[in-house]
């Protein structure tokens, strides 16, 4: 279970109260003991002073007994004969100086004889009249209660003693007055301790002597009854009770033995208390001080550390209510300190991270939003940069539906309306509207859906203005267009210039060859008709023969060219093996004659046009077997490889007279010769025609050579399915 | 009637000699017949216009050359294979060119032969003779009707 919260300086008076409770305790119960020890030790003493004043009374009355008794055997006393008085009673008085008077009565209580002079003119009788008629019916020793003296007007006891003659019977009675307002029966007033009061109490509470102003109390009653009743009930004993000031007091009490009488020793409680209490209230004092010491420095502590600790909440609230500047001071105990300066290090931290995510925020979109569960908008915050559509904040109240757009159309709107009920996350919404010139501006907007403890409270987003993204969209849109209209003319002129081409074509493979075979034809005709008329005419003759011959040749090549590049490609599966042997034979006479060494490895299938890949392996092979007619033994390779990238080529290898590879790009130019015409024959069209082919293909074609070491070309294929 | 005649479509004067050179060669020039454009070659063949006056009967070989004036080769080729009357008439056609499409478009309109002409004249000549042997004697054509 939990303790109600406790504030700082609550748990610091609690500590404080935990501490010093016990010890109070402890220290009470330590000065409650002493006290206790204190109260029984001043009980002990009234006790005993009680005891001791019985005693000395007892000793006291017994005194005066043997001397009344010794008295009363004196024949003059026994004579009872008030002419002829003992002379002895004077000088007892000087015997006992608190004693007024002795003096002997007769059986009528008639005054015979007093130490002391009587009054002369009348004859007085004693006054207690109880007391002679209690001797007279029983003879002994008696005590009178306090009397007003017939012989010296003051207050007095008697100690009465019967008087017998020889035969025994009562004569009369000899007694002692005692005179109460001198009669001290108590220890010296040295062996008393301070403030001890001593009072003697006959049986029915009448006092008979008080070791204080004795005189205002004689014969007076107890002042308190109920001590009486107590004394007189426990015989012996102590008890408290008021003292005749009103102070409380302890009492000692104690009965005189053989008397009804009773001892009341007193001593009053502050005197005995006096010092356990001052020593109580000196402690109270130190220990109040100490605990308000205590108290006042967990209030000091707790103030140190309330302090920064409330101004530590108070600066976490402000942060949290959106004070970013919020700082607080270093100072106060070092931990707090620490608090406060990590604090401090939070609040930078998330200013600069805010500051971040604001300038981030401002660069990536123009305007960040805010809406209610209802869609409202309850925030919109521009960028620096943003030109807003309104300058008022109209739209704030509103839903986006309810601003007036001009796109997207209502389907659009109610497509956005259900998206944001069913509190998705959206990306890149298109809207547009009109600003307050009536501009047309288009508008992006992302959000995220909100939610407070899993309650859906409304979206959060931003916004960026695509009005010229879009219009520049737009604006491609239209050069699109326009440049596909334009590639559409452009295409149609392009295709006029290849029919334009194929008739040229056309006409070059009729009308070129025609005259060409006319001049050969009507050469032969004219040797038919008349042979040269000598050698430099037949060499004329001959090189007509040779010219024409090569214009022919030209003339295929060039159309072969013109073919390799303008008839369809028809692709399907060509298997090289068989290709690669037709050309062969294909190319037996020009081997006519010569040790050729054909080394033609197993080809796959492969996908391309099989009329223009004869194109393309016919120049390879005739040029390999052209550029390789020196060699008195040439060696022609034919073969499959696979390259580094993963393509496959095929190559064709010859130990001819090769190539500088300084010339290697100019291998596939048209009319692109290496070697002179003189040397080996050839149009210089070849090569080119295998490249258009190879390009036609998407393959590519290379070639490798060093003079006078042979060449190797090669040509990448695609191998069909299923082919090796 | 002349019988076996060769009906020569030609409008190239040099090509027209060096062709009859090279019959002459085997002894077919007499008979052939030589005209200079498309619309020659049917006024031939159905005796109208300059041919008015032409014995009847179809030459046993036409040999056409697809590249003329007025009316060219495909033309003649595809009116004379559509007519019932002259299809039977067996057409080589003569060209200079070898390519593709003419040659296919040739035989789609039901040409005989295809020759492309040769450029070496002994070629051309051994060529145009076979070709004419062959039509005209080895060739048996269906016997004309009536």
């Amino acid at each position: 279970m939990r303790l109600l919260p406790q504030t700082i300086r609550g748990e610091l008076a609690l500590l404080a109260a935990v501490i010093a409770v016990p010890l109070l305790a402890l220290l009470g119960y330590g000065l409650l003991d002493r006290a206790r020890g204190e109260m029984a030790q001043a009980e002990a003493v009234a006790r005993r002073l009680a005891e001791n004043s019985a005693d000395r009374l007892a000793d006291y009355v017994a005194t005066l007994r043997v001397t009344l008794e010794s008295v009363a055997r004196r024949p003059l006393v026994r004579a009872m004969d008030a002419a002829r008085c003992d002379p002895r009673l004077a000088d007892l008085v000087d015997l006992y100086p608190r004693v007024s008077s002795f003096i002997t009565v007769d059986r009528e209580g008639v005054i015979l004889c007093s130490s002391r002079p009587l009054p002369r003119d009348r004859m007085l009788r004693i006054v207690d009249e109880n007391l002679l008629r209690e001797m007279l019916a029983r003879p002994r020793l008696l005590v009178s209660r306090p009397i007003v003296s017939r012989v010296t007007g003051n207050w007095i006891v008697s100690v009465v003693q019967p008087v017998t003659d020889e035969a025994g019977a009562l004569v009369g009675t000899v007694s002692v007055a005692t005179e109460l307002a001198s009669w001290e029966p108590f220890p010296p007033p040295e062996a008393l301790p301070g403030g001890a009061l001593i009072t003697v109490v006959t049986a029915d509470g009448t006092i008979i002597a008080h070791s204080q102003q004795a005189g205002n109390w004689i014969s007076k009653r107890l002042w308190d009854e109920g001590l009486l009743g107590r004394a007189l009930q426990a015989r012996a004993g102590v008890a408290r009770a008021r003292g005749p000031s009103g102070v409380e007091h302890i009492y000692g009490f104690k009965p005189v033995a053989g008397l009804p009488w009773m001892v009341l020793a007193g001593i009053p409680e502050d005197q005995v208390l006096g010092p356990a209490r001052e020593r109580l209230m000196r402690t109270v004092t130190l220990v109040a001080l100490t605990v308000a010491l205590v108290l006042a420095l967990s209030w000091g502590i707790g103030a140190r550390l309330a302090g920064p600790v409330g101004a530590l909440a108070g600066a976490v609230r402000a942060r949290a209510e959106g004070d970013r500047d919020v700082r607080l001071p270093v100072e106060g105990p070092r931990e707090l300190a620490q608090v406060a300066a990590e604090f401090n290090r939070m609040a930078a931290t998330l200013q600069s991270e805010e500051a971040r995510l604001r300038d981030l925020n401002e660069l990536s979109s123009d305007f960040s939003w805010e809406t209610d569960a209802e869609h409202r908008f309850t925030q919109l915050v521009h960028g620096q940069r943003f030109r807003p559509v309104f300058t008022d904040r109209s739209d704030l109240g509103r839903t986006r539906w309810e601003m007036p757009s001009v796109a997207p159309d209502a389907e659009g709107w109610k497509a956005y309306r259900e998206m944001v009920e069913a509190r998705r996350e959206f990306r890149d919404f298109h809207f547009a509207r009109r600003d307050a010139e009536g501009r047309v501006r288009h508008f992006e907007v992302s959000g995220k859906p909100l939610f407070a403890e899993g309650r859906f409270v409304g979206y959060r987003g931003s916004g960026v203005d695509v009005t010229e993204r879009v219009l520049a969209q737009e604006e491609l849109a239209r050069l699109n267009r326009e440049l596909e209209s334009r590639v559409r003319e452009r295409t149609a002129q392009l295709e006029e210039a290849v029919r334009e081409l194929e008739a040229f074509s056309y006409s070059v493979s009729h009308d070129l060859r025609a005259p060409v075979r006319h001049i050969d034809g009507f050469l032969k005709l004219l040797e038919q008709e008349s042979p040269p008329a000598n050698e430099r005419a037949a060499g004329y003759l001959a090189k007509i023969a040779d010219s024409s011959r090569r214009m022919t040749a030209l003339i295929e090549d060039l159309l072969e060219l013109s073919r390799s590049t303008r008839d369809p490609l028809e692709i399907g599966e060509v298997a090289l093996g068989p290709l690669v042997e037709e050309v062969v034979r294909s190319l037996a006479p020009d081997c006519a004659g010569r040790r050729i060494e054909w080394r033609i490895a197993p080809l796959p299938a492969v996908l391309g046009d099989r009329a223009l890949l004869r194109v393309l392996i016919e120049n390879l092979l005739s040029n390999a077997v052209k550029y390789t007619r020196g060699r008195e033994s040439a060696r022609i390779e034919v073969g499959l490889e696979r390259l580094e990238g993963g393509d496959t080529a095929v190559f064709v290898r010859d130990n001819g007279v090769g190539f500088d590879m300084r010339y290697r790009d100019k291998l596939f130019g048209v009319f692109q010769r290496l070697h002179g015409e003189e040397e080996f024959e050839g149009t210089g069209i070849g090569l080119a025609t295998a490249r258009r082919v190879a390009l036609r293909h998407q393959a590519r074609i290379w070639g490798e050579g060093e003079p006078g070491r042979g060449a190797t070309f090669r040509f990448t294929v695609r191998p069909a399915e299923g082919s090796a | 009637m002349t019988a076996g005649r060769i009906l020569l479509a030609e409008d190239n004067a040099n090509d027209v000699e060096l062709t009859l050179a090279a019959l002459a060669q085997h002894n077919l020039a007499n008979q052939v017949d030589v005209v200079r454009d498309g619309t020659e070659v049917l006024d031939y063949l159905l005796r109208q216009g300059a041919h008015a006056a032409r014995a009847a009967g179809d030459p046993v070989l036409i040999l056409l050359d697809l590249k003329m004036p007025k009316m060219d080769g495909f033309d003649v080729l595809r009116r004379i294979k559509s007519d019932a009357a002259l299809k039977q008439i067996p057409v080589v056609a003569l060209t200079s060119s070898r390519d593709g499409p003419d040659v296919r478009q040739c035989y789609e309109l039901g040409v005989n032969a295809y020759v492309a002409k040769p450029v070496k004249f002994e070629e051309f000549a051994r060529a145009v003779s076979q070709l004419g042997l062959f039509w005209m004697v080895l060739n048996q054509v269906p016997p004309p009707k009536g």
